[in-house]
């Protein structure tokens, strides 16, 4: 997997802060992600369907799961390695995305250190800092911009 | 269908950051935008708010506010922020009063479409 290490923040929907964040627009426009696997847990289905279209414009693959236990079980019966990186919505039912990042991180698998990114509505909160605590890399926040989503994945993927 | 942009846009809606989401596509953003606001979470969060279900609550509001939010509809994504952060504190202080704004404002966005 690509280099982990400690999680960050990835300051969301302000328009100041992507601008800082981004780089070139052009740049934005130019990433394409071929044979990159995602496994996105989400579970409002607008929501997923959205994202799902942004992340096959860039020519990802896509895996949906609608809540944190579906996205666990699809992970751990995965290939080790297939998927490339997480999109962890943070509240869904059942079992939410820092639960379900907790398992990942504590299971066996050899790529139990895949890169999670968090979405969250609620970004600014202190509860961030809880989110990068339970294992995840990043936090984007919601609603992103496509530039925020395309920018995070490319530096959590790049070998 | 720039007649729905342009109508949001009248209202203060972030269609701009919207369409972005959508690819640009003014139609696909129309779809989606009825479906939004035809969510069940808008009366599953009046059923709650009827019981008492401050939780349930929470979750339902706090749905609906992700899915507004990446429609760009400004107003309504404020009064829900405004009811998830009465919901988060626990309490049921004027939510009530917020949810029948609400709801009165989504018929409002929706008859936007006739035009």
């Amino acid at each position: 997997m690509a280099g982990l290490g400690k999680g960050s923040k990835t300051v969301g929907n302000n328009s100041e802060n992507s601008q800082n964040s981004v780089g070139t627009k052009n740049k934005s426009c130019d990433y394409d992600f071929s044979g990159k696997n995602v496994l996105l847990c989400e579970d409002h289905p607008l929501n997923s369907e959205i994202a799902v279209r942004l992340l096959n414009r860039k020519h990802c693959e896509v895996d949906t799961a609608e809540n944190g236990a579906i996205g666990i079980e699809l992970f751990m019966n995965s290939k080790i390695g297939y998927y490339d990186l997480i999109l962890m919505d943070v509240r869904m039912p059942l079992m939410d995305g820092i639960d379900a990042t907790k398992v990942i991180r504590n299971s066996n698998r050899a790529d139990s250190d895949i890169p999670i990114i968090a979405m969250t509505a609620n970004a600014f909160d202190d509860d961030v800092d809880s989110l990068l605590e339970s294992g995840m890399n990043r936090c984007l926040a919601k609603p992103f911009e496509p530039k925020e989503l395309y920018k995070a994945i490319f530096e959590m993927t790049a070998i | 269908m720039s007649n729905l942009i342009d109508s949001l846009n009248e209202r203060g809606c972030d269609t701009a950051g919207a369409l972005e989401r959508f690819l640009d596509d003014e139609d696909l953003y129309a779809q989606f935008y009825l479906r939004c606001l035809d969510d069940k979470y808008f009366v599953m969060l009046g059923q709650a708010l009827l019981d008492g279900d401050i939780d349930n609550a929470f979750d339902y509001a706090h749905a609906l506010k992700g899915v507004i939010g990446n429609m760009g509809i400004t107003p309504l994504f404020n009064l829900t922020c405004e009811i998830v952060e009465i919901l988060r504190a626990k309490t049921k202080a004027g939510v009530v009063e917020r949810y029948n704004r609400l709801m009165k404002m989504r018929n409002e966005y929706k008859s936007l479409l006739n035009y």
